[in-house]
């Protein structure tokens, strides 16, 4: 445990305001790359989601509160009319405050302010299979998620600070529906389970599968 | 307690909110943590007498400098209440009665400085940076980097067991020992933070009542 002001963690939030940023003009700037495309017709296509999470499994037992925050960054390459493979890059956080938190040793116990904390970078590959036919406004998809997750593990008590993260293999299946409204460019919602397989050796002493429920909205468009 | 660093409590307040999202931090008081141990092998439920000497001290010993009388008087009148709350009596002149245990505290502080990057100086720097970077000479460095410093205050309580046969002609075992820590503040805060985690300090201690399960 340290202080947390020596974390050196301040550098995070200019890092993480860039990359919004950039995000942000992705987000502007793709749809006007993608034309007048037609979905299923085109090798490409593209979203920029934004995603809330519903922790689960160990990621419940440690900080049960909804995420708002986070995002996915997907590009998919049509193989066949129906079929396509592709990569899920993203960022989501989770986290809980509580007042009067205690934790309990075998020799003790300690009480206070607790902030628990979550950090995960989903890095996969995915296919999805695609309903319907080019020209039509709604394609429902299915797909399955294949990769690593990276996860960080943090625990303020008071002044203090513990952190800890690790490298998971994970599996991510998922459900969604995308509505074309024209020039390429459309709406994707996406309910996807992310299930970092259970690995490292965390605050607890423990590995632990950061499981969590991802629901995401993103704007997509064709290349 | 003793010292004032409200700016350094605000600039820990902001590093905080800044890394930590959806974090709140609106008091002195949110950085307090309370730590005990034991010694699992203590017989807590036979200890009926204490001592309690009546000063607290610096850890380390400060030269010409005593913890501030209110902080001492607050202090031990605090453990007194919960080591009475416990059954237990307290023996003021334990070199004619015999304790069974000794309860000592003690305070201790440590300055931290750092750095606080304020990213909103950021962006409201950036606006004129071309015209600063058109004409070189005025070019400037944004100065959106912050030294602060904040102090942290721990009041330690240790119990000794104070039998003969406990120390078998050693040391006497530490058999008890809670810390509060947190950030400094006035006076008065800092008082009613030490007195409240004292009060913790004995809530989460079940044992000494009941006896190690």
């Amino acid at each position: 445990m340290r202080p947390f002001v020596e974390a050196q963690s301040v550098h995070r939030a200019g890092t993480r305001r860039v990359i919004c940023t950039l995000s942000l003009v992705v987000l502007v700037a793709a749809p006007l790359a993608g034309g007048n495309a037609q979905v299923l017709t085109q090798p490409y296509i593209g979203t920029l989601s934004y995603t809330t999470a519903s922790p689960a499994g160990d990621s419940k037992d440690f900080a049960n509160n909804f995420s708002w925050l986070g995002f996915t960054v997907e590009g998919d390459w049509f193989a066949r009319k129906n079929l396509s493979t592709g990569f899920i890059v993203g960022w989501q956080e989770i986290y809980n405050e509580k007042n009067g938190d205690q934790f309990t040793f075998t020799n003790g116990a300690v009480t206070g302010r607790t902030y628990k904390h979550l950090e995960a970078l989903p890095i996969l590959a995915r296919a999805r299979y695609w309903t319907g036919s080019p020209g039509e406004t709604f394609h429902a998809f299915a797909g399955l998620g294949l990769g690593t997750y990276w996860v960080k593990q943090t625990v303020d008590v008071g002044i203090y600070t513990a952190d800890e993260s690790h490298w998971h293999f994970g599996v991510a299946p998922e459900v969604g529906l995308l509505m074309v409204t024209g020039y390429g460019v459309g709406w994707t919602l996406n309910a996807r389970y992310n299930y970092p397989v259970a690995a490292g050796d965390y605050l607890s002493g423990t590995s632990n599968a950061w499981s969590y429920w991802g629901f995401g909205i993103g704007l997509t468009y064709t290349h | 307690m003793i010292g004032r660093s409200t700016f350094g409590i605000a600039c820990l307040a902001v590093v905080t909110v800044a890394c930590y999202p959806g974090r709140s931090v609106d008091a002195t008081s949110e950085f307090v943590s309370v730590t005990t141990l034991y010694d699992q092998a203590a017989p807590f439920e036979a200890v009926k007498k204490y001592a309690l000497p009546d000063t607290v001290l610096y850890v380390p010993k400060k030269e010409n400098e005593e913890v501030p009388a209110a902080t001492q008087t607050a202090i031990l009148s605090a453990i007194r209440t919960n080591l009475n709350a416990l059954g237990w009596t307290e023996v003021t002149n334990a070199r004619a009665t015999p304790v069974d245990v000794y309860v000592v505290a003690a305070v201790t502080s440590t300055t931290y400085v750092g750095w606080v990057y304020d990213y909103w100086g950021y962006w409201g720097w950036y606006p004129y940076w071309p015209v600063s970077y058109g004409a070189s000479t005025n070019w400037y460095y944004p100065p959106y980097w912050y030294a602060y410093s904040y102090t942290t205050g721990t009041v330690v309580l240790g119990m000794i067991d104070g039998r003969p046969a406990a120390s078998n002609g050693q040391r006497a075992p530490l058999v008890w020992s809670a810390g509060v820590n947190g950030v400094l503040d006035d006076a008065a805060t800092n008082i009613t933070i030490a007195t409240a985690g004292i009060n913790q300090a004995f809530q989460q201690s079940p044992y000494l009542s009941a006896g190690v399960q």
